[in-house]
């Protein structure tokens, strides 16, 4: 009987610790031939081919229930049926500033939608397997700048409603995800942003290791 | 690139076909076309040293700086 089994790969040895309990150790090392590599190597591809699948299945899915979502507000406009959320008003107290909030909103959403459309467009880059390509790298600063973009307006807009309740003699502090989503949508844009900028570097380093003999 | 390449001489000086001192030197055909077209980006010093091996010459018989225009 084992205390304690321990495995490690290194240097192309796959290395076997026992260590029984009486606190003794017997090391197994074998050498890991080519085939073996070879098909480690194969599977590892076939696991990231089998992510970057589910990846590219879900934006199409998230793009398109937005994308219906978005026809739905369009075709709902016309009747009135049409709330700002936290504003409990009917459309036909709406001045001005509520108006101008669910335009800006709606721009925001159309951003929202575009910054989508260009992670869906990397999504199908990636399945090529060519992760330091320049579709891949462009795209994704591209929807980064979107979300970026949406998650600062969003932001604003938030406070904006925020500021108006207070001149309505409201106070209210909601800590809800009204809030936390334009934050997350800043920090997924700008993490897209560094990403596509780390796969930039990547990709020159990856030319310059190719292009030495 | 300021350092040109000047392989293609010494392969002509040598009488030595492109094909054979890849298989002397151990690296792909691909390869030695990117460095005799001027395209390679770095050079192992283990790769020159068999390429100097191989066409018995110096560094310097291969590489040389320019100025770039």
């Amino acid at each position: 009987m084992f205390f304690d089994i321990k495995l490690l790969l290194f240097n192309n040895f796959i290395t076997f610790v026992f260590v029984d309990f009486d606190k003794k150790m017997r090391i197994y090392k074998f050498l890991i031939t080519e085939e073996w590599s070879c098909a480690r190597l194969l599977d590892t591809k076939r696991k990231q081919m089998r992510k970057a699948i589910l990846f590219k299945t879900l934006v199409d899915i998230i793009y398109i229930l937005h994308f219906l979502g978005f026809l739905g507000v369009l075709f709902t406009i016309p009747f009135g049926v049409i709330n700002i959320n936290q504003v409990n008003s009917q459309l036909g107290e709406w001045n001005l500033f509520f108006w101008l909030i669910t335009f800006i909103s709606f721009i925001a959403y159309l951003i929202f939608l575009r910054g989508l459309y260009f992670l869906r467009k990397m999504a199908r880059f990636l399945l090529s397997n060519k992760y330091f390509s320049v579709n891949i790298i462009h795209n994704l600063k591209k929807s980064g700048n979107h979300f970026l973009y949406t998650g600062i307006i969003s932001f604003i807009l938030v406070i904006a409603i925020w500021i108006s309740k207070l001149y309505g003699n409201q106070f209210e502090l909601i800590y809800d995800i009204n809030l936390l989503i334009p934050l997350f949508l800043t920090i997924i844009g700008m993490f897209f942003i560094i990403q596509s900028n780390t796969l930039n570097l990547a990709k020159g380093l990856k030319e310059e290791n190719d292009l030495t003999v | 690139m300021a350092i040109k390449i000047h392989l293609d001489v010494m392969l002509a000086k040598r009488k030595m076909k492109s094909k054979e001192l890849a298989e002397i030197v151990g690296i792909t055909a691909a390869n030695l076309s990117i460095l005799k077209s001027g395209k390679a980006k770095a050079i192992r010093f283990s790769t020159l040293a068999s390429i100097c091996k191989a066409l018995d010459c110096q560094p310097a018989d291969l590489l040389v700086y320019s100025e770039e225009d």
